[in-house]
């Protein structure tokens, strides 16, 4: 056995075990978090090692409590028109601004790209105290529509920097000849561009949509009344609450994950592509 | 384009709108309430129907997570939309009338019209601010050690009123990990940790203030009280214990003492379905641990003796439409006192003691409420007429850091940085020693009092 | 002379199309930053928020030295850089492994790329509450399972205790182990942002190469050392710069795991303490300056050290 093979043969072994490894510890947290949602809070109490539901005993209590005693059934819908909301405007106006970026040409157009990245690198925080000093101030504080606003905010620029990274592969001739036939500029957003971008159309909005759906920090800071809240801030409001029963919190935890896991699953490709647009360029 | 136009005239709608539906409320009453619960909310809402009947005034009652209060608060205060009345407890009393949220003069007209001897003479004398008061005491409860009777007896034990008794029993008692001697709060990020802490200080003369009106911490009590609790710590399970944990080893029978509030006794009493009590379970009766179970309210230490005692307190707004809010305070306060207290009567002591025609009223009447969950029992009847008189005893002599000596806005802070907790958690693991802990503890304190 | 040129309209069209963006960017992002800086040199309690005192000319210095001589505050500013270098190294590391693992084909070889990146996509709300659970000292699977299978005899509370006794080769030493809870629960989370990114990397690298030196003979970790890793440079360098200062600003992560206990307090804990446990707003606003300063001069620093090392490449 040469060197070589040896190599070869730990560095195989290496990967198995590697593999499993991170196979384990990056489900093994999803997996708890939906076994324990089924189980009761004796349960949990008396037997916090078991690893397996024993399926006699499985228990739906966790979820309709969760849903109907706790208020997330609403809750759901109050993310899903916020992230839904958030999805459709921001797909519109980074489509057109992304295509302005590109297409057009203006002053400070170079400028654009570094801007909009830097903008990106704002701490949450730091913004956080003074919007919440203006809005409480202006009554507009707890209110889902300053959300959608918000998590515009937070999502325009890079939905922006992707969609002119992927215009910039789109050949340019076609619009030209939109052009000359009369369309206009919108026009030729609506019947060129946007049929030939949905794998970046689709980018962008799983991206979007993952961050409004996930946010957490304005969420909890903005949101008062139970009616307003959207799912990141109902699950902190159980786990804060006085009588504690992690089956119940778990079982809010995977009501909140699920759909974003499913959307992902689906999507998974354009996601990819579209995060990693920029990244082959070196 | 249209899409941002319809996204424009939305964020206007809900702008004015906002801004109409907090116009229109006149002639009714807006009241903010930590009583969150959906039982509790029942509750209120039936007080605030008969309230509306006799007066006409809707109230609106509006449930705040006790955790999320300050924020609130802030946010409607510098929206100049603060509620009418606000319940809360009594860690932001004083520092709310400082910064203006809270009209104290409306306040103390209620207690005037009231009667200022129907109240309990100590929470009045923590609400004091100036000539009057900020706010009107409500309810309360002071802070329990519950201990395990039957076992004390096996081993010949007296209750454990004094340090040395405290002690003494939780090294005969404790067996770990079957059953440990005394679960204190060891959380740093909770509020519960200062509430137990302080219970202890206090026990040993710890003060917030001097005699001479400077807050100083860093004094041989403290160190003493900080050497005593680490000593308990020693018999309470590692980690970060809090209300929860230390409630559930006391009902599953695995902590032979524990500091709480009296909102444990409806667990307690075994009528709660959602709270296995296990030596009830075991000996097949409800009521069994409780009956076990002897309470102290006064500890002892070497160098004084107290009761911690939470007090919560109806605020009057600066925004209210003050006539009514004061209505709506002084109705709470009498015809709807009991079914107020009877919300929780385990932590919902009687503060106000009666009215000037029958002096006793609210105490006879709270002695005879029922509390409990699935089964409902009277205080009285369930643990004894005894029992009840030992924990109302002491709401006079109700103790707290800070208030009495005018420092009410710095205990706010004190406890929404849990800067305490924090320092005796570090004391507790072993990095800091308790001198130091002391030192750190006042350096933190004054800095804050910046 | 025209004003209502091709190149004017231009201009004036992408105007238009760029003004709801940059409007709401303005509103949201640069006019608090603005304001932010407005509040740090102004006393802002609670009393203050109310009114016009927020509008008036009474600048101080106030702030910025109650945050310079707060008793912990070197303590938090040194965590902050631990936990941004920490976290940020140990994710590039992980998604580095994670990318050469996956960088083969091997069967449902989609479907582990999928699922290695579930814990950036989950809500961070149920990932943070998920993991307090498992690490919980009295109901966690990971201190039930060491104690049973004797590992360690009383629970170890992970996530709530500022020290341990660790010995490794016979060195004692204090691990600071909520610390380390927090930044391994950052290599966790962040791992599959590196993973993806040095993938992409990686599947780009042109095959070859690594015939080419197959045919010299080297063996797997020699083609590693010096085909892959030159490649991954430019990458795993962006991939630092990114996570370093998204690290730097995180706040949910901490608030949710530990609430800045126990040695884990950072300064964006600090910002929300000094708001909504002193409510002093000009405290807060103060912090996060000397956060977005820090930031901004680390920066400085990295960009003069890249221009440098790429000039000497050159």
């Amino acid at each position: 056995m040469n060197r070589e093979r040896l190599e070869n043969l730990i560095v195989d072994f290496l990967r198995i075990a590697g593999l499993v490894f991170f196979i384990v510890a990056v489900a093994f947290p999803f997996y708890w978090m939906l076994v324990s949602s089924f189980k009761s809070l004796e349960e949990l109490l008396m037997q916090p090692g078991n690893l397996w539901i024993d399926l006699k005993h499985i228990s739906f209590n966790a979820y309709i409590e969760v849903l109907f005693d706790h208020g997330f059934s609403r809750y759901i819908l109050n993310s899903a028109y916020v992230s839904l909301a958030t999805v459709i405007l921001s797909v519109a106006l980074a489509t057109v601004g992304g295509y302005a970026v590109t297409r057009l040409h203006f002053r400070g157009q170079r400028f654009m790209s570094a801007g909009i990245l830097l903008i990106y690198m704002f701490p949450a925080i730091v913004l956080v105290i003074p919007l919440y000093v203006i809005f409480a101030k202006m009554g507009l504080r707890d209110s889902i529509h300053v959300l959608i606003l918000v998590y515009l905010a937070q999502t325009l620029p890079v939905a922006l920097y992707m969609l002119r990274s992927y215009f910039l592969t789109l050949p340019a001739e076609m619009e030209y000849a939109g052009l000359i036939d009369g369309c206009s500029r919108f026009g030729v957003i609506w019947r060129i561009i946007l049929p030939l971008s949905a794998p970046a159309l689709a980018s962008v909005a799983l991206y979007t949509f993952m961050i409004a759906w996930n946010e957490f920090l304005f969420a909890f800071m903005f949101l008062d009344t139970p009616e307003n809240f959207t799912l990141s801030r109902g699950v902190i409001q159980l786990a804060q609450s006085v009588h504690l029963s992690k089956q119940l919190v778990m079982a809010a935890s995977v009501m909140v994950t699920v759909p974003i896991m499913v959307l992902f699953l689906v999507f998974e490709r354009f996601l990819v592509q579209g995060l990693t647009a920029g990244a082959t360029k070196g | 384009m249209i899409r941002q136009r319809t996204f424009i005239a939305l964020v206007i709608l809900v702008g004015l709108f906002t801004f109409t539906s907090t116009a229109l409320a006149k002639n009714s009453v807006t009241f903010w309430t930590t009583e969150s619960e959906k039982d509790r909310m029942e509750t209120q809402r039936a007080i605030a129907r008969d309230f509306t009947k006799k007066t006409g005034i809707e109230v609106q009652i509006v449930p705040v997570q006790e955790n999320m209060l300050a924020e609130k608060v802030t946010a409607a205060f510098a929206a100049k939309s603060l509620p009418d009345v606000i319940f809360h407890p009594m860690e932001y009393t004083i520092g709310w009338l400082e910064a203006g949220v809270l009209d104290g003069a409306a306040a103390t007209q209620v207690i005037d019209d009231l009667g200022k001897d129907t109240f309990g003479a100590g929470p009045l004398n923590l609400a004091r601010a100036g000539q009057g008061y900020a706010a009107v005491p409500a309810d309360g409860w002071g802070q329990l050690l519950l201990y395990r009777k039957d076992l004390f007896e096996k081993q010949n034990l007296p209750a454990p009123d004094t340090w040395d008794k405290i002690l003494k029993a939780a090294e005969t008692l404790h067996n770990k990990p079957l059953i440990w001697g005394i679960e204190v709060a060891t959380d740093p990020g909770q509020v519960f940790t200062q509430q137990v802490f302080e219970h202890v200080a206090l026990s040993n003369g710890v003060r917030l203030v001097d005699k001479s009106g400077q807050v100083n911490l860093n004094t041989p009590q403290m160190v003493a009280a900080l050497e005593f609790y680490k000593k308990l710590a020693a018999f309470t399970p590692p980690g970060n214990l809090h209300w929860l944990h230390t409630r559930m080893d006391y009902l599953s029978g695995r902590a032979a003492m524990v500091i709480w509030s009296p909102f444990i006794l409806d667990e307690l009493s075994g009528l709660r379905d959602d709270q296995p009590v296990i030596p009830d379970i075991k000996a097949k009766k409800r009521g069994t641990l409780a009956h076990e179970t002897g309470f102290v309210t006064v500890i002892q230490g070497p160098d004084g003796q107290a009761q911690y005692g939470q007090i919560s307190y109806l605020g009057i707004t600066r925004d209210a439409d003050k006539a009514a809010a004061q209505k709506w305070v002084a109705y709470l306060l009498s015809d709807g006192y009991l079914k107020w207290l009877s919300m929780a009567p385990e932590g919902k002591w009687p503060l106000r003691k009666g009215t000037a025609a029958s002096p006793a009223a609210f105490i006879d009447g709270w002695k005879n409420l029922e509390f409990g969950k699935d089964i409902r029992a009277k205080i009285s009847e369930y643990y004894g007429p005894e029992t009840v008189k030992i924990l109302l005893g002491g709401v006079d002599r109700f103790d707290r850091w800070g208030f009495a000596a005018g420092k009410g806005a710095l205990v706010s802070k004190i406890y929404g940085t849990k800067v305490i907790p924090e320092i005796l958690k570090r004391m507790l693991d072993g990095e800091i020693s308790p001198a130091e802990a002391a030192k750190l503890m006042d350096e933190r304190v004054k800095a804050l009092d910046k | 002379m025209t004003t209502n040129t091709l190149s004017n309209r231009e201009a004036r069209l992408a105007f238009w199309m760029l003004a709801p963006t940059f409007f709401i960017v303005f509103l949201i992002v640069i006019f608090p930053m603005i304001w932010n800086v407005w509040l740090s040199f102004k006393p802002v309690g609670l009393a203050d928020l109310r009114g016009a005192s927020l509008w008036r000319f009474n600048l101080t210095l106030d702030n910025f030295l109650k945050v310079f001589q707060d008793p912990e505050f070197v303590t938090v500013f040194l965590t902050t850089i631990f936990y941004a270098v920490g976290g940020s190294l140990l994710s590039i590391f992980l998604g580095l492994i994670a990318a050469l693992l996956v960088n083969r084909e091997f069967p449902a070889r989609n479907v582990v790329r999928g699922l290695f990146i579930s814990p950036y996509i989950a809500p961070v709300v149920a990932v943070t509450f998920t993991w307090g659970f498992i690490l919980d000292p009295q109901l966690g699977v990971i201190n039930w399972a060491g104690m049973e299978h004797g590992l360690w005899s009383s629970p170890i509370p992970f996530l709530s205790q500022r020290w341990f006794e660790v010995s490794l080769f016979g060195v004692a030493f204090k691990l600071p182990l909520a610390l380390t809870s927090v930044i391994l629960f950052d290599g966790w989370r962040y791992f599959p942002f590196a993973f993806l990114f040095i993938l992409a990397r990686l599947q780009a690298v042109p095959e070859e190469l690594y015939q080419a030196s197959a045919v010299d003979g080297a063996g797997p970790i020699g083609r590693f050392y010096h085909i892959t890793l030159p490649q991954l440079g430019t990458v795993l360098a962006n991939l630092f710069l990114f996570r370093f200062i998204w690290t730097f600003n995180k706040f949910d992560d901490i608030f949710l795991l530990t609430s800045g206990q126990s040695g884990t307090k950072v300064l964006t804990i600090k910002v929300y303490d000094y708001a909504f446990g002193e409510f002093n707003i000009g405290a807060s606003s103060a912090v996060a300056m000397v956060l977005f300063v820090s930031l901004a001069v680390f920066l400085i620093f990295y960009f003069r050290w890249i221009v440098r090392e790429t000039q000497s490449l050159l």
